[in-house]
């Protein structure tokens, strides 16, 4: 591998062909031996296999030619690199292209090179195209495209495009953006449901099959005390009801649970929720794990309770009321009969009497008027003053029905009277305190007032033993109020409930009909009875 | 693609490189790889700590082959100390390397 050497050797090492023989070496003869040298160099490197490349100066530039592939790395690159990479002449024909962007079209290379690139874009992305290549540069540009593939079908990809002047091409590298977009879409889902979570009202968890919390929502990290994401779901919630603790293992399989009420221990609270749970299945179809709700019905149930207590002791008012009603139908139409007995009683005992004895006295008149004027006058007067008792009796009838002082005098005048009567007939004192002025009641209202009196008083007479009575009547801005007091023996709660009850339920029924109301009570620091009613002024009193 | 790739191992008390070299590569050709690799072995076993290695790219930047009028690649230029010298190959001939950066004599 020498003999190139040599050649150079024997130039070098011959003093009659520099012609200078025995003189000293000049520069130019050093330079010269330099040159040699390198000469030497290069030709025992190219023989020993030792470079792989040369540089090929001209005046302009100088331009490196390889022996060996250098491109043969960046080749392999290209080629094996996730992304599409492709060349573009400047009219956008497709001189190269790798295989990933032949894959990516789902067609071979060797149908790509020679072919316009805007065959394989979509409107939008040949438009997008177009505008870039009398722009592109040496600076990179990067911009979105839809990729055509040989069955139609879009698919997105994001392209980044350099120019080089030098060879008048365009370089692009492209990349598939369906993963990505398909993940941005999953990120976005994931985002969804993660709000849901959130905000849902209802406690969430997501447990996979062993029944380890892997998501919980924020509901349900308020149903418990530490931090549920990571533990054993049973450790985290004291469930107290029908399948607890849950078997997660067989809600994998199907297993459902549906609004189930349980009781949820939570430190020192108990709280009542209801509990769902089931499996929940990806996107294709397989089992990851156990969704458990539970929702907080600890408020409704409460509500419930107050409800159902509410509607308990309306019904204990209804009955209660009824009851009343029941009782007061009773009397009164007892009431009614001993009214219409006593009517009967006292037409057939006063008027009956009085009438057959005028009959007789008439029938005697006819007989004796002929013979005796004298007998026949004394007659007729003895009838005169029989007429004159029919007719006294008649208006004591009529004014129990319905007191006539009452309308003709008002409330005031009438009570007066009646306390007079009952005065006179039980022998016990009375003392009564009315208004000069008349209340402003009505006549009903008026009557309601006046039956109050005359219930009282029969109960005093009846039950009291009582030696005086004191009855007054007073007004206010708002009311006019009927006070009966007596210093009897007094009325027990049991004498309330037995004797005097459907009494004293008449009383309140009368009062309570214009909006008024009625109290019996014992006298307060003394013995006896107080009854007070209240009927509140429909029209504004006199001043 | 490693144009003006400095490997400098200069540990000595002065704090510069005592030997300044530079070699001339065409890319990623095996002998430019091999050469590169060549030359660390080689400083590192004689030079440790008082060189500097410049790596030019030839197939980045062209012109810079007529600075040192380097005709094949790769090829290793010694810088400093003076005077200048090349040697040209991939340096896979320790031996002939030594000789050509005067680091031993040749063998007679």
């Amino acid at each position: 591998m020498t003999l190139p050497a040599r050649a150079f050797q024997i130039a070098r090492t011959d003093p009659a062909s520099t012609g200078r023989s025995g003189a000293a070496a000049t520069p130019a003869d050093e330079e010269l031996q330099r040159r040699f040298e390198e000469f030497e160099q290069i030709v025992s490197a190219i023989v020993q296999g030792e470079v792989d490349a040369f540089v090929v100066s001209s005046a302009a530039s100088e331009q490196v030619f390889t022996l060996s592939n250098a491109e043969r790395p960046y080749r392999l690159l290209v080629e094996n690199m996730q992304q599409g990479g492709l060349t573009l002449g400047l009219d956008g024909v497709i001189r190269y292209a790798n295989r990933q962007f032949a894959r990516m079209l789902d067609v071979e290379v060797a149908d790509l090179v020679g072919r316009s690139v805007f065959e394989f874009l979509s409107a939008e992305g040949g438009t997008r195209m177009t505008r870039l290549v009398p722009t592109v540069g040496t600076e990179r540009q990067e911009f979105e495209i839809g990729l055509r593939r040989k069955n139609g079908v879009l698919i997105p990809a994001l392209a980044s495009a350099v120019l080089d002047e030098e060879s008048s091409a365009i370089f692009i590298i492209v990349t598939d953006l369906t993963d990505a977009r398909r993940q941005q879409a999953l990120i976005a889902e994931e985002a969804l449901s993660g709000s849901i979570l959130e905000q849902a009202v209802d406690a969430i968890l997501v447990c996979d099959v062993d029944g380890t919390v892997r998501r919980a929502s924020h509901t349900a990290r308020d149903l418990c005390i530490v931090e549920p994401v990571g533990l054993a779901f049973s450790s985290v919630y004291d469930l107290r009801g029908p399948g607890t603790p849950l078997d997660f293992k067989r809600l994998a399989k199907g297993d459902m649970l549906r609004k189930i009420e349980h009781e949820l221990v939570v430190g020192a609270q108990r709280v009542t929720v209801l509990l769902s749970a089931g499996p929940v299945v990806d996107r294709g179809g397989q089992v990851f794990g156990v969704l458990v709700t539970m929702t907080d019905i600890e408020e409704r149930k409460r509500a419930e309770n107050v409800l159902r207590e509410a509607h308990d002791q309306l019904a204990a008012k209804v009955i209660e009321r009824t009851a009343e009603l029941t009782h007061l139908s009773h009397h009164l139409m007892d009431v009614a009969e001993e009214e219409r007995a006593s009517i009967a009683s006292e037409l057939h005992d006063d008027m009956g009497g009085i009438l057959t004895v005028l009959s007789m006295q008439l029938s005697k008149l006819q007989t004796v008027l002929p013979q005796s004027p004298e007998q026949a006058a004394e007659l007729a007067q003895t009838a005169m003053d029989l007429v004159k008792e029919i007719t006294a009796s008649q208006r004591r009838i009529v004014n129990n029905l319905r007191p006539v002082m009452l309308d003709s005098f008002g409330l005031n005048e009438a009570l007066r009277q009646h306390v007079q009567a009952w005065h006179v007939h039980t022998g016990t004192r009375v003392d009564i305190h009315v208004p000069s002025k008349t209340v402003p009641l009505t006549a009903n209202e008026s009557l309601a007032l006046f039956r109050v009196l005359q219930e009282s008083l029969t109960n005093v007479a009846k039950h009291a033993r009582a030696t005086s009575v004191t009855v007054a009547l007073g007004q206010d801005e708002r009311s006019v109020t009927l006070v009966i007091e007596d210093d009897g023996i007094g009325t027990s709660a049991e004498t309330l409930d037995k004797i005097n009850s459907q009494g004293i339920i008449g009383m309140r029924e009368r009062v309570s009909r214009f909006g008024g109301w009625l109290f019996v009570s014992r006298r307060e620091g003394s013995k006896g009875t107080r009854v007070q009613a209240t009927i509140p002024t429909s029209a504004p009193s006199d001043p | 693609m490693i144009a003006g790739t400095d490997l400098t191992d200069s540990t000595n008390t002065s704090g510069a490189a005592q030997w300044a070299l530079r070699l001339y590569v065409a890319g990623q050709t095996p002998r430019s790889l091999r050469a590169a690799e060549n030359l660390k072995r080689i400083c590192d076993e004689h030079l440790a700590g008082q060189y500097s290695i410049e790596i030019v790219d030839l197939l980045v930047n062209p012109r810079l082959a007529k600075e040192d009028q380097i005709v094949a690649i790769p090829t290793l230029v010694r810088k400093l100390p003076n005077p200048m010298r090349k040697i040209i190959g991939d340096l896979s001939n320790t031996e002939k390397a030594l000789v050509g950066l005067q680091l031993t004599r040749a063998k007679e």
